[in-house]
């Protein structure tokens, strides 16, 4: 999906993730819309600007979950910094390269915050919960994709 | 243009300076104080966030009163038997008191709020944010509890309502007392391996046995608790260092997870709680053994 549409649907995941912010919360895993909106939005900006659109969505999660607010904006804007960089330097137009991006992208942006968390990071958290709750985002934002993209398009 | 339309990646000045730019603001706000950082979280919440908070405050309302509207009920009618028999006693008490030339005590007030706590992993879900009316003429630290038990601690304001920790968060203290009023001590959270945080009465005399099932209060003895709201009961014993003191498990009185809506106390000046608090330590026991009398009676916790 190009244009409009694929902000459209980026703007729906981000904005759901905050409007279901308690539900989210009380899935073990659950899928981390706001690190696939992120990084669908990286997708197509430049690195500096993903960075930035990083930054403010780290302060808007801090500030909803009670979260360290420095490290979180940091963590967010390396992300979408790097998920910029990641689609600069492996250029690719295989439909595998998102889901690809998605699942390691949101696996290292949750493994990063939970490092600079205040409740640390569990070996069954890292082992398990975080590459569940990876695969369900990217599985969720591709089909948010599909969808949206059905009546739009 | 490339792949879904995004420019180049570029190295031009501009996308380096706003990079730069960026991971400066966010190292800045690593650095701010707790205090500040506070600030821009109320803030946030006040206007970027607000209309999605009010999405969750609606939403578990009307989740919460369905669900419990029968319990609603039966709590309030039991609460309308324990007033019925309290004001009878508290008339006494004031008869009692004028007939001795006592003031009548001050125990403040309480203010209802509504609790939100950390997100679990991304957040710190031991600590939480108070919503209330009122909350800015409060002096802090506050407790917070509700009818089962306390909750926590309020420690700051945070932009018209109040930020604090759980009972679960490690700075947590509480001094506690026995209901019969013969065993003090301090009660903070503890965390075994893989299991929820429980709490554990750290600092209770050696000698001291206190039973499975015995209820702790707090003392009031602080300022920051009024005496006698539930904290938990006792489960077993945790520990017991040699002639010195022992430790016990505690089963909470309340659950952080479950807490939607709890009371802040507004405490009365603290040269009137004193008195107060040393009710709660000294009252005897109702129905005391008569060996266990001399040598049971802890001295007051300082918390």
């Amino acid at each position: 999906m190009r244009g409009a549409g694929r902000w459209v649907v980026i703007g729906l995941i981000i904005v759901s993730h905050f409007a279901f912010h308690p539900l989210w919360g009380s899935w073990p895993a659950g899928p981390d819309l706001l690190s696939g909106g992120l990084l669908l939005a990286s997708l197509g900006l430049r690195p500096g600007r993903a960075a930035a659109l990083g930054l403010g969505l780290g302060l808007l999660e801090a500030s909803m979950a009670l979260g360290p607010l420095g490290p979180t904006m940091l963590v967010l804007a390396v992300g979408g910094f790097g998920g910029a960089w990641f689609r600069a330097m492996f250029y690719s137009d295989t439909a595998r390269f998102t889901p690809t991006l998605l699942i390691t992208g949101v696996i290292v942006i949750q493994l990063a915050l939970a490092l600079v968390g205040a409740t640390g990071l569990g070996l069954s958290t890292g082992l398990l919960l975080i590459p569940v709750s990876a695969v369900v985002t990217a599985a969720v934002c591709w089909t948010a994709e599909r969808v949206v993209g059905f009546f739009i398009l | 243009m490339t792949y879904l339309g995004a420019p180049d990646p570029g190295r031009s000045r501009g996308n380096t300076a706003v990079t730069v730019v960026v991971i400066l603001v966010a190292a800045v706000a690593s650095a701010l104080p707790r205090e500040q950082q506070s600030l821009i979280e109320a803030g946030v919440r006040a206007t970027v966030l607000s209309p999605f908070l009010a999405l969750h405050r609606a939403s578990a309302e009307r989740s919460s009163v369905a669900r419990r509207a029968g319990a609603l009920q039966a709590e309030r009618d039991s609460l309308v038997e324990v007033v019925m028999r309290l004001r009878a006693l508290a008339d006494q008490a004031g008869e009692l008191r004028a007939l001795s030339s006592l003031p009548a005590p001050n125990v403040g007030g309480v203010r209802p709020v509504e609790v939100y706590p950390g997100r679990p992993r991304v957040g710190d879900p031991d600590v939480f944010v108070l919503r209330g009316e009122g909350l800015e003429s409060l002096e802090f630290p506050a407790g917070v509890f509700t009818g089962n038990g306390v909750v926590g601690v309020a420690r700051a304001p945070h932009l018209g309502g109040a930020r604090g920790e759980f009972w679960s968060h490690p700075d947590f203290r509480v001094s506690v007392i026995t209901e019969d009023g013969s065993v003090s001590g301090i009660v903070r959270a503890a965390r075994l391996a893989g299991e929820q945080p429980i709490m554990l009465l750290e600092g209770a005399p050696f000698q001291s046995d206190i039973a499975p099932g015995t209820v702790l209060n707090t003392t009031g003895i602080s300022g920051v608790y009024p005496p006698g709201i539930a904290v938990g009961t006792v489960r077993g014993l945790a520990e017991a260092e040699a002639g010195w003191m022992k430790s016990y498990f505690v089963e909470p009185a309340a659950f952080p997870a479950r807490t939607g809506v709890a009371l802040i106390w507004d405490r009365p000046p603290v040269e009137l709680l004193m008195p107060l608090a040393a009710d709660s330590l000294t009252r005897p026991a109702p129905d005391p053994p008569a060996s266990a009398s001399g040598d049971s009676t802890a001295a007051p916790a300082g918390t």
